[in-house]
């Protein structure tokens, strides 16, 4: 009965995972954080002037852990004084998503007042349109981080023996650099340069033609988020949600000693897995042909 | 005090030599412009130090050997699982094959590299040598945290009477720090980017690589032991 | 990049005072420990503006990342030296003493074995270390209602939360620079936004308050009013110094062709 109820958390904390991968991913296509937005920066530069949203906080996994870990711990003292769980974990959601969007907004507004020598104007209409759907997406996704800890701290049976606002503090980091590493390349590569034809990558030369124009005026970020939530959000979170489950699902299972037999042998199956998918493409796609 | 000092300069100088094992292709290659995980080095190996870090508090109370595993296991899934989606984002969502134009052929593979990169781009992706290569670096780093972790959790636990919760929050907020620091000066070290052992820039930046992080390991293990012996 | 209005020894000089001031004045109020940790914040983000258009090989936050993490290194090792000698009072003293010499030994292997030839680098790096003690320092002691080192050690350091006071520093000095990189970047503006970014960190922190001191609601008015003053200007600044704002529509074309 204890691992029938310890497997029924762990599933529920992947899915839960899942949610948190989708909704990150697409939060930081629609205010185009981090790698790709070293391009939108160099377009007004070499004079392609845009109306995307162009935000610098800082690093995609230093900005998902310091939301995340303030969440966490106005989460931690609202627990502290016996208040019902469910109000906690929203009001602390709330909290974290209001700091997030001052920040968006002011660093907007910098970005953009810097680059006044290359005469990009401040698109007020810009801000209007993107930051309501912004919000909602970072509301969902630390409201997921939040509970996810909380799953993990005070529900899990073998109890993780941290507090509370360092779990969240590294989880938060965690979906930062996974988003990052997975889901902001179907934006940089494939929508931002959406004249290029399929099928090859962006040569150097190519730097800052982004793709400005679109099927009714300018290219914004939110037909980017329309864009990629066909494939980049839900690949980003299947990811984080198969990390999350597969770390604590074989020592419920098996026991520790056999369960790390049982991951060695998960990760030579990834190897042989990914070798096979590497021949299968070059098999399909084929050489370049000089032009 | 001896072997809390000696543990944590061998596993602080494991994790610099393990970050640069990893294939890191930096801005660049999110546009599909130069191979390696599209991220900074810091930040990847900070991601992986994190997961192996959670997944150790939690087989805190068995031998060293299971512990050193478990770590090293962790942070070596987290690698993998993170590797082949990139791929798969490259191969399905942009439609290049994985090819890296700084070696000629793969060794374990057998394949060529030259015709496969798209003209003008340094290659995408992440070949089957780098993707051995970022295993063995998130093997070494898993090892090394873990080490460091287990040496400071035998060494509190021995001399006060604080409840579990909180000295595994404290051990785990000081090994955070030894990953945070490592990372960032082993990156320093590599400039930018590199694809794995099989890369030239390897040999040449391994050594320099090696000796900072062991002097900054002899930097934080006297102050951890300063502190420790101060409890 | 415009010339500096307020120059950079003035900085240095006013917030290390005020910083170490407030520290010990903590035990009276938490006010004082408000106005060092802005103190401290603005010294950050003025020396990072001076060494950080210099391209050192990583991006911008992990300069920082790593200067915080070993300004908390430094606080660990001054915990142990002060229980060792059981010495209260000069306490925040010696971290800061003892940051300072892991900044220069952070600079020396940065510059003889990576051989990055920039020769402001020691001496940012170390004001940088600092000032990243200084406002750990500082919003613990806020934490805590006093810089008694057994009382911080309860509240801040078992429950992990000098980690959150870690990050918090981290995004609080890095951000203005961040955000307001490029070709038009402006002292008076990039301060402003420091300035306001604190306050808005430091609703936070009063918020945790609740758990330790009667007066957590003064804290958080105060942070609120500053707040609200901060990015008053910063708006003022930004909408001066655009080239253009538009409510709708696309942008200009250019006269010289695209």
């Amino acid at each position: 009965m204890d691992i029938i109820f310890n497997l029924m958390v762990v599933t529920l904390m992947g899915l839960v995972a899942v949610i948190a991968g989708i909704f990150e991913d697409l939060e930081s296509d629609v205010a185009s954080t981090s790698n790709p937005n070293s391009q939108v920066q160099l377009a007004s530069e070499v004079g392609n002037l845009h109306k995307f949203f162009n935000r610098a906080i800082s690093g995609e996994p230093l900005l998902v852990g310091t939301m995340a870990t303030i969440s966490g711990t106005i989460c931690y003292v609202l627990l502290s004084l016996n208040q019902p769980i469910l109000l906690s974990l929203t009001i602390s959601a709330v909290i974290a998503t209001l700091v997030q969007l001052v920040l968006s907004i002011t660093s907007y507004m910098g970005r953009i007042t810097s680059q006044a020598l290359y005469n990009q104007p401040i698109f007020m209409d810009v801000l209007y349109k993107h930051i309501p759907t912004m919000v909602a997406h970072a509301f969902i996704t630390l409201f997921s981080i939040t509970l996810l800890s909380y799953l993990m701290v005070y529900v899990m049976n073998p109890q993780l023996p941290l507090t509370f606002p360092l779990v969240t503090l590294l989880l938060g980091v965690t979906l930062g650099s996974v988003g990052s590493a997975v889901g902001d390349i179907h934006y940089g590569a494939e929508k931002l340069y959406q004249t290029e034809k399929f099928g090859a990558g962006i040569p150097v030369s190519l730097n800052g033609q982004i793709t400005t124009i679109s099927s009714i005026g300018s290219n914004s970020s939110i037909d980017v988020v329309k864009f990629c939530s066909k494939f980049a959000g839900p690949l980003t979170g299947l990811c984080f949600g198969i990390i999350i489950f597969l770390s604590f699902w074989q020592s419920l299972v098996f026991g520790i000693k056999l369960g790390l037999i049982f991951g060695f042998v998960i990760i030579i199956l990834i190897t042989i897995l990914n070798g096979f998918l590497e021949h299968k493409s070059r098999k399909k796609y084929g050489k370049y042909k000089k032009e | 005090m001896i072997t809390l000092l000696l543990s944590i300069i061998v596993g602080a100088t494991l994790i610099g030599i393990g970050v640069h094992f990893i294939p890191v292709g930096g801005a660049p290659a999110a546009l599909s412009t130069s191979a390696g995980i599209p991220t900074g080095a810091p930040m990847i190996t900070i991601g992986m130090g994190i997961t192996s870090i959670l997944v150790t508090s939690l087989t805190i109370n068995q031998s060293e050997i299971i512990v050193l595993l478990s770590g090293a296991v962790a942070s070596m899934m987290m690698m993998a699982i993170t590797m082949f989606f990139s791929n798969l984002m490259h191969i399905y969502g942009v439609g290049v094959p994985l090819a890296s134009a700084t070696f000629q052929k793969d060794p374990i593979t057998g394949f060529e590299q030259e015709e496969y990169v798209s003209p003008g781009t340094k290659g995408h992706g992440i070949p089957t040598v780098s993707f051995i290569s970022g295993l063995i670096g998130s093997l070494l780093g898993g090892i090394g945290g873990s080490l460091a972790y287990y040496a400071l959790y035998t060494q509190i636990v021995s001399k006060v009477t604080w409840s579990y919760m909180i000295i595994n929050s404290v051990v785990a907020s000081l090994s955070l720090i030894i990953f945070i620091i490592i990372a960032v000066i082993a990156s320093y070290n590599i400039g930018g980017t590199i694809q794995g052992f099989y890369d030239k820039k390897f040999m040449k930046k391994i050594v320099t690589g090696t000796i900072s992080c062991f002097l900054i390991a002899i930097l934080l293990s006297i102050i951890y032991v300063l502190f420790i012996g101060g409890l | 990049m415009a010339d500096d209005i307020i120059p950079h020894q003035v900085i240095i000089l006013i917030s290390i005072l005020v910083g170490v001031l407030g520290i010990y004045l903590s035990d009276i109020s938490g006010i004082f420990s408000i106005v060092a940790t802005v103190f401290a914040i603005i010294l950050g983000t003025n020396t990072l503006r001076q060494v950080g258009r210099y391209s050192l090989g990583t991006g911008v936050p992990s300069i920082i990342y790593m200067l915080t993490a070993s300004g908390v290194v430094s606080t660990f090792g001054s915990i142990g030296i002060s229980f060792y000698f059981n010495q209260i009072v000069l306490f925040p003293v010696i971290c800061i003493v003892a940051s300072f010499l892991i900044g220069y030994l952070i600079s020396l292997i940065c510059k003889y074995i990576f051989k990055i030839k920039v020769e402001i680098l020691s001496k940012s790096f170390i004001i940088i270390c600092i000032s990243s003690v200084i406002a750990v320092l500082s919003m613990s002691s806020l934490i805590a209602t006093t810089y008694n080192i057994n009382v911080i050690f309860d509240t801040v350091i078992k429950n992990g939360l000098i980690i959150f006071l870690m990050i918090i520093t981290v995004m609080a000095i890095q951000n203005p620079y961040n955000s307001c990189m490029g070709a038009n970047e402006e002292q008076y503006r990039t301060i402003s936004l420091a300035i306001s970014n604190t306050f808005l960190l430091l609703m936070i922190v009063s918020i945790i308050c609740i758990l330790t001191s009667p007066h957590w609601y003064i804290y958080l008015i105060i942070s609120f009013i500053g707040w609200v003053i901060a990015i008053r200007k910063y708006i003022k600044y930004s909408m001066q110094q655009a080239a253009l704002i538009k409510w709708s529509g696309l942008w200009p074309k250019l006269n010289e062709g695209d």
